[in-house]
């Protein structure tokens, strides 16, 4: 006959609750410390509103939050599945009169409850202080901390509980649970640098993948706004929902889990191979950009790919010596070892040789939404086209070094979403600058267009002007009243159709700096011009308006 | 009743159990023996719904045991290596068992109390490897299982408390019906208390009968004489002087007629102990041990 159905054990759960008291009381004293202590020294030294006070309980669903519960959910964690870690306790709580499903849920409730009660607690806490000190606004505040801090402990909770079910060791439990947070970033920015490094023209810019890496992104993110406004909730939201699926993962891993895995670096065989081939190229990336570091190497191409080489068969032979648990294992594991290093020799080729293209790639022109040449922006067909062939131009010039350069950067904005830019050097011999089948001459004649020069003065996207600055040589500045904006755009116009101001590349004549600032959904940004004598209209403007001193 | 058929529990692909079978009768004792790496421990923890088998069947009273709670409450499993929480003391443990097992005898507990003489507040980690057995079994009898499953039991235990122990175990198997599991090195207890004894090697059964049906189907038969008695399966021959000694397949008397027709000058025949049997059963799966004893 078999027992009732039941999800929960309330035995194993006051067990772990007493067993483990700890973590959340730890968790419980520290939220105590920073929230209502912090708000209460707060109200003896300060007269503030409810609202400031509001932002100081905001503030702590920040960074603070994101510290502490990453943390702390892993050791709770570590505390309710260490009895997977230890061959005894996994055959005592296996011989337990429950079901894995039942072990498990009362063991996953049982450490959110480590993090979720001392959060409650810690919010009523705070409320009832808030009231008590007189600074209370409606308690809203208390809430966006509170849902905050509970969905940070949802994700990172179900995150260390996956990465219990995947390892069967304790130590190797919180690496895997920083690798998973961390490894993306890492690895995307080492290759980044090192494209840049061989592939001039690539930026380093964002990293593609930093969403990836939750704690990264939550850090680099400004989410507390002031108030009771609170961004991160629509990422934290898609945490919850990546919760729920590293939840279910973890549960399958747990019933599929063999007992006697405990002990072992990875519980799951079938990604022990995963784990040595992403060690192998993990550690290729880390251990041979370092070495490459050290060996000073600067754009010595087979001399990385060396460097990664070694990197990956040490990230290998390491992974290999943590499964296996003994030294000795390179005569045991060269078979599979060489197909990790021809993956990793992939690698390096690919960010070494270019072997993606990814230097040589110009969009087509149907592909392109806009392009921002040297800060002049393109949308026309006809201008976008313009700006490829000249991309195309550039490619062929392949100026690396060798003196008398210029340099140009051209920033796509796709169609499908993505943002590509890239940086080029290109002659500069004055003969050129006449020839539009050069580089340069393509690149004088589109950039010196009026509409082009324009564009760099004021973006056609921008909302409204809030600000025009003049600057002279020996840096003294000139703010422009309001009612004169209109007045100077239009001799900016004048000048621009004339050729007479903002040219590219700039004369060693034109000194003096015209500096707008407009703002443009929703963002504020700057826009600098140079100009010299010649530039008569704007000059004479500035003259009879009293800008113009001498 | 528990029966296991053509039980496999492969480790990394290494058959630990590999068509691994056993019968066990409600109320009685049954010993499992084999060399070091039998398979006896991994059967015992599939048996105890630690371990899912990779094949075959492991039913207690017609039910499987893995993920079963109904069947696991009234099983009782002492490993070879025991854990209890840590700084954890046996109070402590009882509080905990009494929370997930429903058949916890708070009565048994205390009358057991009494017959082990431990302290229920000291802290296990500070009592000898025997004192924590002898815990093990106070909270497993406590639990009044019906299959209790023992995988070295009375190792680090005294002479007095290992009496003591089969004296409880036995009563508890006559008096409540107890089936009790045992696998052991010491197979000269085990002799002593099982009804039925089963041979594990390499993962599979070799032999499984009841105590007595065992002893009698292998003797040894000593003589002093020129002509060897002909028409015996002889599984071991030695000699020592002018006496020789066969291990022989058979009961005494088939033994007892081969000598008689072979006139000897003396012969006897005798009983083999379990560990002679053990020895010599293992003998013909090219066990090291074939020439040790004799």
């Amino acid at each position: 006959m078999r027992s009732k159905t039941s999800f929960f054990n309330r035995g194993i759960d006051r067990k772990s609750l007493t067993r483990y008291w700890p973590v959340w009381a730890a968790f419980l004293a520290l939220w105590l410390l920073l929230l209502p202590t912090a708000l209460t020294a707060r109200r003896l030294y300060a007269e503030e509103s409810g609202r400031w006070y509001d932002g100081v309980v905001t503030g702590f669903a920040g960074a603070p939050a994101v510290l502490i519960v990453f943390f702390f959910a892993l050791f709770a964690a570590m505390a309710v599945w260490s009895y997977l870690f230890s061959p005894r306790a996994a055959a005592f709580y296996h011989a337990l009169p429950v079901r894995r499903r039942t072990l498990f849920f009362t063991q996953y409730l049982t450490g959110l409850a480590f993090l979720a009660g001392p959060a409650c607690l810690t919010a009523l806490v705070t409320w009832v202080t808030e009231l008590a000190i007189g600074c209370a606004d409606g308690g809203r505040a208390v809430l966006v901390w509170l849902g905050a801090v509970l969905l940070l402990s949802l994700f990172f909770f179900s995150l260390a509980t996956l990465c219990a079910f995947l390892t069967g060791h304790a130590v190797a439990l919180p690496a895997l649970y920083l690798l998973l947070n961390f490894a993306v970033v890492v690895i995307e920015y080492l290759v980044r640098v090192a494209l840049t490094r061989f592939l001039p023209s690539v930026e380093v810019g964002s990293l593609c993948f930093a969403a990836m890496s939750p704690p990264a992104w939550l850090l680099s993110n400004s989410l507390s706004c002031g108030g009771t406004c609170y961004a991160g909730f629509p990422y934290l939201g898609w945490l919850a929902f990546a919760a729920a699926v590293l939840t279910v993962c973890a549960l399958l891993l747990y019933e599929r889990r063999h007992t006697e895995s405990a002990g072992d670096v990875i519980a799951v065989p079938f990604l022990r191979p995963v784990f040595r081939v992403g060690a192998a190229l993990g550690c290729a990336v880390v251990l041979g950009s370092g070495f490459f570091a050290l060996l000073g190497g600067e754009q010595s191409r087979p001399l990385y790919v060396g460097c990664l080489l070694c990197g990956g068969l040490i990230g290998y032979l390491a992974a290999e010596m943590l499964l296996c648990k003994r030294f000795r294992v390179l005569r045991g594991c060269w078979k599979r070892l060489l197909p990790a290093l021809c993956a990793v020799l992939a690698l390096a080729c690919m960010i070494a040789f270019d072997l993606c293209g990814a230097e040589k790639w110009t969009p087509a022109p149907g592909e392109v939404r806009s392009v921002t040449l040297e800060d002049s922006v393109f949308q026309a067909p006809d201008d976008i086209s313009r700006v490829i062939a000249l991309h195309h131009l550039a490619l062929s010039e392949n100026r690396r070094g060798g003196g008398n350069e210029a340099s140009i950067e051209i920033a796509y904005r796709l169609r499908d979403g993505r943002s590509v830019r890239r940086w080029y050097r290109i002659g500069r011999a004055a003969a050129d600058a006449g020839d539009p089948q050069t580089a340069l001459g393509l690149c004088v004649e589109i950039l010196n267009a009026p509409e082009a020069v324009l564009s760099r003065v004021l973006p056609r996207q921008a909302d409204a002007l809030s600000g025009i600055t003049v600057c002279g040589s020996g840096g003294a500045e000139r703010v422009l009243r309001p009612d004169d904006w209109d007045g100077l755009l239009a001799a900016v116009r004048a000048d621009a159709e004339a050729g007479r101001l903002g040219r590219w590349p700039q004369p060693e004549t034109d000194t003096w700096q015209l500096r707008t600032e407009y703002r443009a959904g929703g963002r504020y940004g700057s826009r600098c011009v140079c100009f010299g004598s010649g530039a008569a209209q704007v000059i004479a403007f500035l003259k009879n308006n009293g800008y113009w001193e001498s | 009743m528990i029966e296991v058929r053509g039980a496999v529990k492969r480790f990394d692909g290494f058959a630990a159990l590999d068509g691994a079978g056993l019968t066990a009768e409600a109320g009685s004792v049954y010993g499992l023996v084999g060399p070091n790496g039998a398979g006896k421990s991994t059967l015992l923890r599939v048996l105890a719904g630690v371990c899912r088998p990779d094949g075959g069947t492991v039913l207690l009273d017609g039910q499987p045991v893995y993920e079963n709670p109904a069947v696991k409450q009234r099983v009782a499993f002492i490993p070879d290596e025991l854990y209890f929480f840590v700084s954890a003391t046996v109070a402590d443990m009882r509080r905990f068992l009494r929370s997930v097992y429903p058949a916890f005898d708070d009565a048994r507990y205390r009358k057991l109390g009494a017959a082990f003489g431990l302290d229920e507040h000291k802290p296990l980690r500070r009592m000898s490897k025997g004192m924590q057995k002898q815990a093990a079994f106070w909270l497993a009898l406590s639990l009044r299982p019906e299959v209790l499953l023992l995988d070295e039991p009375v190792d680090g235990l005294d002479p007095v408390m290992r009496r003591q122990m089969w004296g409880l175990l036995l009563t508890d198997v006559g008096e409540c019906g107890t089936t009790v599991l045992v696998s052991s090195h010491n197979l000269r207890e085990l002799e002593d208390v099982c009804d039925r004894v089963g041979v594990l090697h390499r993962g599979k059964t070799l032999l499984e009968r009841d105590l007595s049906q065992l002893q009698d189907d292998i003797c040894k038969l000593q003589y002093v004489g020129e002509r060897a008695p002909e028409g015996l399966e002889v599984l071991h021959e030695s000699a020592s002087g002018r006496l020789r000694t066969l291990i022989v397949r058979g009961g005494a008397a088939a033994a007892s007629a081969a000598a008689e027709r072979a006139q000897p000058l003396f012969f006897d025949v005798l009983p083999l102990t379990l560990e002679e049997i053990f020895i010599y059963e293992l003998g013909g799966e090219h066990y090291a041990v074939k020439d040790i004893l004799l």
